[in-house]
């Protein structure tokens, strides 16, 4: 989509600005009554900074506990983790999906969609699924949808309702059928305290908790931010996200442990970020900076990179290596510093993009057009 | 794909403008330093007001944008880039004639620059002003980028100013401000004392020197606009406020204000035009009904204008109060 399209599309904005709505003023209200929450968001920043600093180190450790009570792969970029999990899964099996950005970021839902029937199970992610879009927001994919085109959307699958509840009803109807049959349930993580080996998700529709515990087996990707030393740091991190979500406490924080288990721990570009991309680390992927930037408010994802959009999707996008088609971006950021202020980590996003920004305007001759692939790797300059 | 105006050709015009005419549109500096005439300040003050030229700017911003909206995503877009770029190769300097800026705004720019000086004359503030010290900070380097560019740029107006002796400057945008207030003694060895011009007025306040209105019934209340350098990276939204305050005028204030303020959408103006007259329209909306709409920022009040939406900049609603 176009910038002047996007402009043109109203729904874009008045869904974000409908989910400002509903969230800001809870997570205002959260930071009132539970003053702890700053503090823990400023012991968590420390915390996933010294973590980022020694992944080595910390992978290490994690991998050593994880493999006494699951299979565990350690995966260096997108494809080797779509390729493991397409091994362990095999064909023709049935597959159900909790919405997790990193399987967004590697493309697994279509890797596995080739041999086998994949469901998302968050509603708003089946319909991003069925839409074939990339989710808008981290939290909520499909907020700039009208509740007239979800029941056309659904309507594909012969889900029926005339209002949201009654749509989410017969969604979940739908699912459980699926939920039962399944042989694989795929999830992300939040956070994975390495101490223990121990995965932490949080959501508010219960689905997780089905995809994690029905199927016949299991499989969790890690990716490696989301380690950090211990139970207590890892429910921390949970706490903060869901807080400046806005939903808190969350209506389910589940921890599985079960037979079946595959962990892959994925790296995809994270231990090799240099220093002025690493504060981008410490992101617990709220949403927040998406929600509150008066750009993202306009124009949504069409602002970002191919996975990861708005303030904090530029700095996953140059991480995880796919900003080199969307680089002219960084320029529609008018560095208002409004991210940073609302941020829970309160990261530098304007400093990361005008970091990014660095590397057009320092090439040598001003008539060659912008390098095509930009690496931001720390040992290739 | 998506479309806006290529950085990197936007970008170079800039730089080339900057390092050929000292400001990033390439109009000849003597043009913009005319608004002093008739005041009779000290060219030789050791307190100077520095403008740093942006206020002058905004009529030729405003009219280079309307030409960008008009071809955005258009067929000609990628000619209009290519004349862009002819320009940093060739004629520079010469993009004011073009241009056509009506007289009447220049003269609105120059005005509300007038009127701070104005102010602060009344206040006995000692200051002077010299049109060859007035330069352009070098603030967008720095904002797109280019970081070396910018110390160079800022290492050079440092060294003028010092070798004529100034010790202090009065700015009158955030821009200018932020650049003196937190880049300079970053990435140069300024030690050049910086105050904006309401700060000054506040410390008036103060010692006592403004006081409350005698017609204050009739002065509609105020919400403020605070530009995002000001509210959010300087933190000094409280003092126009305190200065509204105390004259007896009340400030409305939107939540999305002081260290939450929305962004106007200027900085994207070359970019995407377009999204930033949205970007403009819908804070204004935000804003709409709450009071007389008053912000203190060239881009922001240059941005608004283009939108039609009805602001008038800190230094007018002063300026109609007691000068
Ligand atoms: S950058 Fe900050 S506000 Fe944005 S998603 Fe990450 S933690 Fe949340």
């Amino acid at each position: 989509m176009r910038i002047l399209q996007a402009l043109r599309n109203k729904s874009i904005r008045e869904g974000l600005l409908r989910s400002l709505g509903n969230l800001g003023a809870m997570v205002e209200e959260n930071l009132k009554r539970y003053p702890y929450l700053l503090e823990y968001a400023e012991e968590l920043k420390a915390a996933k900074l010294e973590v980022a600093r020694n992944y080595d180190y910390w992978l290490d450790k994690a991998v050593r506990r994880a493999e006494e009570k699951a299979s565990v792969y350690i995966a260096k970029d997108g494809e080797e983790a779509c390729r493991i999990i397409g091994d362990i899964i095999g064909r023709g099996k049935l597959i159900v999906k909790a919405k997790s950005m990193v399987s967004e970021e590697i493309g697994l839902r279509s890797y596995l969609e080739a041999e086998n029937e994949v469901w998302e199970t968050d509603l708003g992610e089946l319909i991003i699924q069925l839409s074939n879009q990339k989710p808008m927001h981290v939290i909520a994919p499909a907020v700039h949808f009208s509740e007239r085109e979800v029941i056309r959307i659904l309507g594909k699958l012969g889900i029926e309702g005339r209002n949201a509840e009654e749509l989410a009803m017969a969604v979940r109807n739908f699912l459980r059928q699926k939920f039962l049959k399944a042989d694989f349930g795929i999830s992300g993580c939040n956070a994975f305290a390495v101490e223990t080996a121990r995965i932490f998700l949080v959501e508010n529709e219960g689905n997780i908790r089905l995809t994690t515990s029905l199927p016949k087996a299991y499989i969790a990707i890690v990716s490696l931010e989301k380690l950090l030393p211990n139970d207590e740091l890892a429910l921390k991190s949970i706490i903060v996200q869901s807080a400046f979500v806005g939903t808190f406490p969350p209506s389910y924080i589940n921890i599985p442990e079960r037979d079946g288990t595959h962990i892959v721990f994925l790296d995809n570009g994270r231990s090799e970020v240099e220093e002025g991309l690493e504060e981008q680390l410490t992101c617990v992927k709220c949403g927040r900076c998406q929600l509150e930037c008066p750009v993202y408010q306009i124009i949504g994802n069409v602002w970002g990179g191919e996975t990861y959009s708005g303030p904090m999707g530029i700095g996953w996008s140059a991480i995880t290596n796919t900003l080199e088609n969307s680089y002219d971006m960084l320029f529609l950021c008018t560095l208002c510093g409004k991210c940073e202020e609302i941020c829970p980590m309160k990261i530098d996003i304007p400093r990361i993009i005008r970091h990014l920004r660095k590397t057009l305007a320092i090439s040598e001759d001003p008539h060659e057009p912008p390098p095509k692939k930009v690496k931001f790797f720390k040992n290739q300059g | 794909m998506v479309s806006l105006y290529k950085p990197r050709i936007i970008a170079d015009f800039v730089r080339e403008s900057i390092k050929k005419t000292g400001n990033p549109l390439g109009v000849q500096s003597s043009k913009l330093t005319t608004w002093h005439e008739g005041l009779k300040l000290s060219e030789r003050s050791k307190r100077l007001l520095f403008t740093g030229l942006l206020y002058q700017l905004s009529p030729y911003t405003v009219r280079i944008t309307e030409i960008l909206s008009r071809f955005e995503e258009s067929k000609v877009e990628k000619l209009v880039e290519r004349l862009i770029q002819s320009k940093t190769l060739r004629v520079i300097s010469s993009l004011a004639p073009i241009l056509k800026v009506p007289k009447e705004e220049k003269e609105y720019y120059n005005g509300i620059i007038r009127k701070i000086a104005q102010i602060l004359l009344k206040q006995k503030v000692d200051f002077g002003y010299n049109p060859g010290l007035d330069l352009y900070s070098g603030i967008l380097f720095y904002e797109i980028g280019d970081e070396e560019g910018f110390a160079e740029h800022a290492s050079r107006v440092v060294r003028i100013l010092k070798e004529k002796g100034v010790e202090e400057v009065i700015t009158i945008d955030p821009h200018t401000t932020y650049a003196f207030k937190v880049l300079y003694p970053e990435y140069t060895d300024s030690e050049i004392e910086v105050r904006t011009y309401f700060e000054l007025l506040d410390d008036g306040i103060e010692y006592g020197k403004i006081k409350p209105l005698s017609d204050v019934e009739s002065v509609a209340p105020v919400t403020l606009h605070d530009p995002c350098y000001y509210g959010r990276y300087l933190e000094l939204s409280n003092v126009p406020r305190k200065i509204l305050t105390s004259l007896g005028i009340e400030v409305i204030d939107v939540r999305n204000s002081g260290k939450l303020t929305s962004c106007c959408g200027g900085p994207v103006e070359s970019f995407s035009p377009n999204l930033s007259e949205t970007m403009a329209k819908y804070r204004a909306e935000e804003l709409k009904g709450k009071g007389c709409m008053v912000t203190m920022c060239p881009i922001c009040l240059s941005n608004f204008k283009r939108v039609r939406a009805p602001f008038i900049d800190f230094a007018e609603l002063l300026g109609g109060l007691y000068v």
